[in-house]
């Protein structure tokens, strides 16, 4: 950590606070706030396909004051003052008593065969919010309303329409990130209550499939940045270019982390990241490619508020030893970093802008070049796990859902798989099936270690389906359930009603080891700074010998296509027809039965001599009138 | 009897006649009194802008285009995106029909990118519904709505309500499902007026038989303007063979051309745009309703509605009963009493005197409240003198 003026400021005014906190109230014991920072990086991975793959990362710390009875991350009183972390967000951490914070804007389909897994876990299309929020007060499903709300207000995304028919409580997957996950740090001498606090936290999850993601969704994500994007890596963020890409994911993530080893003081961390892979060969038809060209945009500064600020290229990996590309600038033999060995082995080019921007003036170029302009062979990517998920049947009133999940490695995994269906698909449990590389499965509990399933309601909540599994290696299994479509009440129905449905994706979660050619690989320590420091408190409490320093693991979470479904949709000029034909129906034959039957005859018989027909008519008629 | 009747009723009227002109000439002094030097200020202190597009679909592109583009007027002119409420009923930026992704344009030679890189959507896709769109008028939004989505005026706020799509006689379709009427909206008006929540409103509306929407409007200090009349549709202006539908209405088009000769200091009038309209060019009569607008309409600027320009009002003199003293409690404590003064009462509890300052600052007491309110005291005595008088000779007489 840089020493500086600032910092040190700060760092002496919160003490100075805390001691006059701790002069009044007698339960807390004063604790080192950890000052605030700001790390940016850029990640940008060639493929084997030839598109680019770029990863912006934002981090912004913010300590926290606390005391050893009661710790809240979120909901403390330390947004008294805010320097980088961005006020909006630390308001409505503090309103809705949020822990934990994760969305995620996302369009485009990631494809797990082709890429592997990207760093941001969260690669599912449309709109992915899930929430810990602080349960004390029981009032959890006002805030989670209260939540989604305003942040649709802030991303100007219909986030809104995440209420009762969408939300889940999903019970195994999506558990804590940040310090309280279920494996929480065992007691130490100083905090013996801290990680075991005796909040409550309830977690909740909504997704909205069909959320499209446009600019008016990135402004103001920009706009929570220190240096929003008038320097450092922010610069390269046109709207233009980011949402011409084969893929394009923002996200916001808040969660608690630890400041050291033994957990004595934590802060609050902010991650914004983007994702996007560029196809590169589609306008240029070359697969060379620089910063100006993906982005049209070009880094001017450094953004002075931030502490790291750098851009990392993973170099591709090529199978022959001479070099087939050539990247310019040249990194400086001693910004190499190589992670693993042998055939694991991936090596990263740092550019620290600090640094270039120290000693230089020009804005920072990047360029990489490959031989014969086409990348030529390049490791291929085997990704552990892969999903397909697809509807089956057809027809309006039935169907099937299948999910095929294939195990890549070569020994047995466990993984977490949620499902959510919305109420209007009424599955039938009895129907589920497995099959396990083509063979029905007649004992489910080899394979179906435990399994969660909430019935939907109508109207009301969807139905949830989450499974444990153990899945054997080198296998295909495929599970199958039968649904009845439901038939909507007209209002109920879309205003493009004949596009259908959207339904959402299902999300699976396993713990891989770390593999070259996942784009995970050699990256995430260097991403989430933090995050080594948790991973290490994690292997600790589980005390696991078997898993050496070599082989770590990354949690990753497959998510897989959203699917269209038509329901039965009515004729909606129907009612329109109805009533224009009821109408004529009713006032013919109701007008004519009413004259039929009100109508009173009388015979008049016509006057003796004198008067005229005419006369006589006259009378007829003022009879027949009465 | 009738001579006496006839000099009672004779006296009567005068009285009333007097006592009416009396009131009615001081009312207008005060009101006018503080912000508005004469009867061509409007008298609005803030601005806001409520554009909607109720179309969806690929190929109602030049719906999104009007409403952007006026975004992009009023943002120029300078209302904050906080004072902007836009609903675009689906989004043809990001489309993946579009080719040029992430841009909106208005034009074929695609000079401007309406979308740009700052744009705040307020209501998007589905959200775009009539329930919506009314109570964001009336203001009865769901207690959980955000700020951002809210259309927070006072009774000082000019409201430029820009909407378009399709429409017909008297309504305007929402998103292929529901229509709003013209009496809808002219209830919607009513209550805005009836809850003091704006000064002036301007409404534009660009559909087919456009002037049919604004005619059960029934509020005050209401100015619409519409594309076409009964049984004529209003065009498109021309369309963009690489997007591949049309890109701009004609009405919208040809008031953007006049629009954009506009800057914040510009002098241009509500007239001199509705000359501008030509039936030759739009290939329909547009029309103009200012029964209700109690301004004539060449002294209102434009910039009073496409614009975030205020009226600044220099005081000469620290005078002691205006606002600028009650607005510190501190000094309503250390000040003598006024005894006419009601506030001073109030003033023990600083909260209240707060809440009831920032009422008082809206009614127009200031310069000498206390003659124009005893002179509506003798007008008031006089007058209900005169017409108890009246009655008994009326009784009197039958």
């Amino acid at each position: 950590m840089r020493a500086s003026s600032p910092c040190v400021l700060l760092l002496s005014g919160a003490v100075l606070a805390l001691s006059v906190v701790a002069s009044t109230t007698s339960d807390t014991i004063p604790i080192l706030k950890a000052p605030e920072a700001f790390h940016e990086q850029l990640v940008l991975k060639p493929l084997n396909d030839g598109s680019v793959y770029s990863h912006f990362q934002f981090t912004t710390h913010i300590g926290t004051m606390m005391d050893d009875d009661h710790f809240d991350g979120a909901a403390s009183n330390l947004f008294k003052h805010y320097n980088l972390f961005p006020r909006s967000i630390g308001q409505i951490l503090h309103s809705f008593e949020v822990e934990e914070l994760h969305l995620t804007f996302t369009q485009g389909r990631w494809q797990y065969s082709d890429w592997g897994y990207p760093l941001a876990p969260s690669a599912g299309t449309g709109v992915e919010l899930w929430a810990w929020l602080n349960d004390d007060k029981r009032q959890t499903d006002e805030h989670w309303k209260g939540l989604t709300n305003t942040l649709s207000g802030l991303f100007c995304a219909s986030l809104n329409f995440i209420d009762d028919t969408i939300t889940t409580e999903p019970k195994l997957s999506f558990r804590n990130e940040g310090l309280y996950n279920t494996h929480s740090v065992p007691s130490t001498s100083h905090n013996s209550n801290n990680n075991n606090s005796t909040i409550p936290r309830k977690l909740r999850y909504g997704s909205l499939p069909h959320e499209n993601v446009c600019t008016e969704n990135l402004t103001p994500w920009i706009k929570l940045l220190p240096c929003k994007s008038k320097a450092g890596i922010a610069s390269l963020l046109k709207s233009h270019k980011l949402f011409d890409t084969r893929f394009y994911s923002m996200a916001v993530h808040v969660r608690s982390v630890c400041e050291d080893e033994a957990c004595r003081v934590k802060s609050l961390e902010l991650v914004q990241t983007i994702t996007a892979v560029f196809d590169v060969a589609r306008r240029d038809r070359s697969f060379d490619w620089s910063l100006s060209g993906l982005f049209e945009r070009e880094i001017t500064q450094s953004c002075p508020l931030a502490s790291t600020s750098k851009v990392i290229v993973n170099l591709p990996q090529t199978t022959k030893i001479e070099n087939q590309y050539s990247l310019t600038p040249h990194p400086i033999l001693g910004t190499i970093q190589t992670e693993g060995s042998g055939d694991n082995k991936q090596e990263n080019a740092v550019y620290d802008l600090k640094k270039i921007f120290a000693e230089a003036t020009t804005p920072f170029q990047l360029s990489l070049h490959w031989d014969g302009s086409r990348p030529k062979s390049v490791r291929a990517i085997t990704p552990g796990i892969v999903a397909h998920r697809y509807f089956t049947g057809f027809g309006q009133e039935r169907g099937g859902l299948a999910i095929e999940i294939r195990n890549n490695n070569s020994h047995d995994i466990e993984v977490t798989y949620l499902d959510t269906v919305p109420w209007y698909l009424k599955l039938y449990l009895h129907t589920f099936g497995i099959q396990l590389n083509g063979k029905t499965l007649d004992n489910q509990r080899d394979l179906v270690q435990k399994m969660f399933y909430q019935p939907a309601v109508d109207r009301s909540r969807p139905a949830v389906l989450e499974m444990t599994l153990r899945l054997p290696a080198n296998s295909l299994v495929k599970f199958t359930v039968s649904f009845d479509k439901v038939f909507l009440k007209y209002t109920e129905h879309r205003p493009d009603a004949n596009r259908g449905f959207d339904v959402g994706y299902a999300v699976i979660t396993a713990q891989l080891p770390r593999e070259q050619g996942q784009i995970g690989y050699g990256g995430l320590d260097h991403m989430r700074v933090y995050q080594e420091r948790e991973a290490g408190l994690v292997q600790g409490r589980h005390g696991s010998g078997g898993i050496s320093s070599q082989q770590k693991e990354d949690k990753i979470r497959v998510y897989t296509d959203t699917l269209l479904v038509s329901l039965p949709t009515p004729d909606f000029s129907m009612p329109y027809n109805v009533i224009t034909m009821t109408c004529t129906v009713i006032s013919l034959f109701f007008g004519s039965v009413f004259n039929l039957m009100m109508r009173n005859f009388e015979v008049i018989k016509p006057p003796a001599s004198s008067k005229k027909n005419g006369k006589g008519k006259e009378k007829a008629e003022k009879a027949e009138r009465k | 009897m009738k001579p006496t009747s006839i000099l009672k009723y004779f006296a009567a009227s005068i009285c009333i006649a007097t006592t009416l002109a009396i009131s009615v000439t001081t009312n207008k002094d005060d009101v006018e009194g503080f912000f508005a030097k004469n009867k061509s200020k409007s008298g609005h202190t803030n601005n806001w802008a409520v554009l909607v597009c109720t179309s969806r679909f690929w190929f109602n592109y030049r719906h999104i285009a009007n409403t952007l583009s006026m975004y992009r007027t009023v943002k120029r002119l300078g209302i904050p995106d906080s004072n902007i409420i836009m609903m675009l009923a689906d989004d043809v930026a990001c489309n993946s029909r579009n080719i040029f992704p992430a841009t909106v344009y208005n034009n074929r030679g695609r000079h401007l990118d309406l979308y740009g890189e700052n744009v705040e959507v307020d209501y998007r896709g589905y959200e775009v519904t009539v329930e919506n769109f009314i109570r964001l008028l009336t203001g009865r939004v769901a207690k959980e709505t955000p700020r951002s989505k809210r259309l927070l005026t006072d009774d000082q706020s000019n409201i430029l309500i820009f909407m378009t799509g399709h429409g017909g006689e008297e309504f305007l379709k929402f998103q292929d499902a529901e229509e709003i009427s013209a009496h809808d909206l002219g209830d919607a008006f009513q209550q805005m007026y009836e809850k003091k929540r704006y000064n002036e409103i301007l409404f534009m509306i660009d559909t087919c038989q456009a002037n049919t929407m604004y005619s059960k409007i029934h509020s005050p200090n209401i100015v619409a303007t519409g594309s076409s009349k009964l049984n004529e549709s209003s065009y498109s202006h021309h369309d963009d063979p690489d997007i591949g539908v049309a890109v701009i209405d004609r009405f919208t088009y040809y008031v953007l051309e006049v629009l954009e000769k506009v800057n914040m200091q510009s002098k241009a009038t509500l007239k001199d745009l509705f000359d501008t309209y030509d039936y030759n060019l739009l290939q329909s009569t547009p029309g103009v309703r200012s029964d209700l607008f109690f301004r004539p309409l060449d002294e209102v600027l434009l910039t009073d509605f496409f614009g975030n320009v205020q009226n600044v009002e220099l005081t000469e003199s620290k005078e002691v009963n205006n606002s600028l003293t009650e607005t510190d409690p501190a000094l309503i404590d250390s000040e003598p009493m006024f005894i006419e003064d009601p506030q001073a009462e109030i003033a023990s509890s600083p909260k209240q005197s707060a809440s009831w300052i920032q009422e008082q600052s809206h009614t127009f007491e200031i310069g000498n409240p206390d003659q124009s309110q005893t002179w509506r005291y003798v007008a008031f005595a006089v007058l209900s003198v005169a017409m108890g008088s009246a009655l008994i000779a009326g009784s009197s007489l039958v």
